[in-house]
């Protein structure tokens, strides 16, 4: 497969809370997740891959897993079954390993060169280090060894040591857009998911508003693709050129600067660019 | 100016800059609050607006409010204001008062009244306003209940205008035989090109030249895509004298720098004539200020601020041409990457981002750091970001060091783009670094709003330049 066929590449992964409190929503929460896959395949011609993974917490508040990873499956319809086999159980106290999830998928999920990069974040509580989303904390007295971003209060830390900053700065650095779904309305959660969500260019809603989060990311999916068959063109006469120079590709495009500006953006952000950028 | 005063008036002049414009309702909100919190303010930031301002919505909710405030001086500067305004705008601001507002102050009336009294006392003056602006005219006639002379009737509302009438002329090109005598009279009568252009039949070059002729440079700008689909670009010998108006554009006092770049982007036009375009935005943008103090342009290029390298090229070109201080710039991630354009138009700004992609985790700081290293020293700084840092260094930690260091104290503009948090701006605040904000929500219009604020000192000077803009007197009482 050449890379031109790439372009319509999408890679997903799910992120879910599986612990005992997400019992009551597990079976909506299963739904959304469902709903998501479907709307993404159905309204565009996209290559989807997904991934999942189940999040709980550290010892000694449960000692099952504190995430776990689901690699994608050949097919869609056995990640269907995966997804309609979680069993939510365990937890412990109120906090979870949310900031492990969402940083375990990120450096776990195989994502495909120049493919478009969701985590969908789906729980019912909010991370340790419940304050640790305000980013509010007090500056560290010194940064440790190959640091992970500022440190707040110890006892405000995830047992791991992970912030919202290193979740948001794993998420960025492999190009993921995180976007979460909410399933209660408490402030500490809703706060911590949208720090995180926000902190990628992501958006976060409550459950109720399943639909939006899907819409937001189709409309996402809707900008970058329906330009398709417009970004194999840009691509071909930018590697003709030998550069992505936006002058040159809306010249022999016969089209506006701004439309082959915007083009080869969305080719750039994929790394479709990065051969004729070094050469 | 007490520091509470002083303040709340940034926030006021903050909020007039940032608000998009084409959402009146939004805006008529945000002015509602300026004049329930400093209504003596409140009325020379209007009429200061009028004069530096670019967004219509706000100058029609200015006068409108200046029109129903309760303060007889206001009320007469809105009454002189809104004689300086065209007659669509009138019509929108009596609208705005009717609608938003649900009433329309005596003092409105009395000034519309004026307003057409003093154009039906001009024949052509009125000829040419109800030519080009026919529905407006009726419009403010009609909902205001005021009795048109006998020639305004005749040309308005009766369609019988007399002989010596635009209205007239224009139904003498409709019934012209030959080309040739319809551009005669576009010609001898100077015919706008709106209005000309339904009363010809078919366009020939002769006819384009003749309506071409009698536009002024904002007009070609605006009618380019109307121009370009009638063929106008095609021919050479017209097309020869659109590219002179364009010429004559850039030096004009009456054209919008916004709209040439703005016609260059939806009329898919030959480089050329972008090019031309180009010059006309950046020679309009020069004339809006100077930037005297050194300035540095920091573009954040992480994962998820696409956005913000777009708007680094615009904010790169429209700055470089007035950057008499020197401009400095970087895109980063949790890396600095050196911007050096060749020039200073947008395609100079698109060639030195050409290979900036968005992508990579976010350290604002390390730009930063880089120039403290490198000792570049700057005295203002203006950061595009969504303020969503993750890595270190953090842009106030290195701002303390560059302070330190190279000892000035750069104040800070931050450019916010996307789902932006207020992270960073209140960080610097803690350290009380002085920082504005300016939201940017995707309307390039409103990007020359923020000439003012890099042109001057500090936003205090320009608070008491506003506070130094006379209210207008009316000379008829």
């Amino acid at each position: 497969m050449s890379d031109n066929d790439a372009l319509n590449r999408v890679d997903l992964c799910f992120v879910v809370d599986t612990t005992g409190s997400m019992g009551m929503f597990i079976k909506a929460a299963q739904r959304h997740l469902l709903d998501a896959m479907d709307a993404l395949r159905a309204g565009h011609d996209i290559d989807l891959r997904v991934g999942l993974t189940e999040y709980r917490d550290h010892p000694p508040q449960e000692r099952s897993f504190v995430t776990r990873f689901h690699a994608p499956k050949p097919d869609l319809q056995a990640m269907q079954k995966a997804i309609n086999a979680l069993k939510a159980e365990g937890g412990g106290d109120a906090p979870e390993a949310v900031f492990d999830g969402v940083h375990a998928a990120c450096g776990e999920m195989p994502w495909r060169e120049h493919s478009r990069r969701f985590v969908l974040l789906v729980g019912d509580a909010p991370p340790h280090g419940a304050r640790a989303h305000e980013r509010r904390e007090e500056a560290p007295e010194a940064e440790p060894a190959g640091g992970r971003g500022r440190r707040s209060r110890a006892a405000d830390l995830c047992p791991c040591g992970l912030t919202v900053h290193d979740v948001t700065a794993a998420a960025e650095s492999r190009n993921v857009t995180v976007h979460a779904l909410c399933m209660v309305a408490d402030a500490a959660t809703v706060g911590a998911f949208t720090a995180i969500a926000g902190g990628t260019g992501g958006a976060c809603a409550p459950a109720q508003s399943a639909d939006k989060i899907v819409g937001t990311m189709g409309a996402v999916l809707e900008r970058e693709f329906s330009s398709l068959p417009f970004d194999r063109e840009t691509l071909r006469v930018a590697r003709g050129i030998g550069e992505p120079d936006t002058e040159r590709v809306a010249e022999a495009l016969g089209c506006p600067r701004v439309q082959a500006a915007a083009s080869l953006a969305r080719l750039g952000k994929r790394g479709f660019l990065d051969a004729l950028s070094a050469a | 100016m007490q520091t509470f005063e002083r303040d709340l008036r940034l926030e006021m002049l903050n909020s007039l800059l940032t608000t998009p414009h084409r959402k009146l309702e939004q805006v008529a909100d945000v002015h509602k609050e300026m004049v329930g919190m400093d209504p003596i303010f409140y009325g020379h930031l209007a009429v200061w607006y009028q004069r530096s301002g670019d967004v219509r919505d706000h100058k029609e909710v200015f006068v409108g409010n200046l029109l129903a405030s309760d303060l007889p001086e206001h009320r007469d500067a809105g009454f002189v204001l809104l004689q300086e305004l065209p007659p669509y705008q009138v019509a929108r601001v009596v609208d705005f008062l009717k609608t938003l507002r649900g009433k329309l102050p005596r003092s409105a009336r009395t000034a519309v009244t004026r307003y057409l009294r003093k154009r039906e006392a001009d024949p052509a003056f009125f000829d040419r306003a109800a030519l080009r602006q026919r529905k407006a005219m009726k419009h403010l006639y009609a909902s205001l209940h005021i009795p048109p002379g006998a020639r305004a009737d005749a040309v308005l509302f009766k369609d019988t205008p007399p002989p010596d009438s635009l209205a007239h002329v224009i139904k003498a090109v409709a019934k012209a035989e030959t080309p040739a005598e319809q551009a005669r009279l576009i010609v001898e009568h100077n015919l706008p090109f709106t209005i000309a252009v339904g009363a010809v039949s078919k366009l020939t070059p002769t006819l384009l030249v003749a309506l071409i002729n009698a536009m002024s440079p904002q007009e070609v700008i605006n009618n380019l895509a109307s121009l370009k689909k009638r063929g106008a670009l095609d021919h050479k010998e017209v097309k020869a004298l659109i590219d002179q108006k364009i010429e004559r554009a850039a030096t004009s006092d009456r054209v919008s720098a916004y709209k040439a770049r703005v016609a260059s982007e939806v009329a898919d036009l030959d480089a050329e004539t972008q090019a031309r375009l180009e010059k006309v935005t950046d020679e309009q943008v020069k004339k809006r200020g100077r930037i005297t103090k050194s300035t540095a342009l920091l573009v954040d290029k992480s994962s998820s601020m696409e956005n913000a390298i777009e708007l680094g090229k615009r904010l790169g070109a429209l700055i470089s041409g007035i950057a008499e201080g020197g401009l400095t710039a970087y895109a980063f991630d949790t890396a600095p990457y050196p911007v050096k354009a060749k020039g200073d138009t947008l395609g100079d700004w698109e060639r030195a981002f050409g290979h900036i992609r968005a992508g990579g985790a976010t350290s604002v700081g390390c730009a930063l750091e880089a120039m403290r290293l490198r000792k570049e020293a700057v005295e203002q700084i203006i950061l595009v970001t969504d303020e969503e840092e993750n890595t270190s260094p953090y842009f106030a930690d290195a701002y303390e060091a560059y302070q330190r260091d190279l000892s000035v104290a750069p104040n800070v503009i931050i450019v916010r783009v996307g789902n932006a948090s207020t992270w960073v701006e209140q960080k610097l605040q803690e350290k009380r670094v002085q920082v504005d904000t300016f939201r940017f929500e995707g309307d390039y219009y409103s990007l020359p709003n923020l000439v003012p604020l890099l042109a001057r000192p500090s936003r205090l000077e320009l608070l008491l330049e506003i506070l130094d803009t006379p209210l207008p007197e009316r000379d008829d009482k």
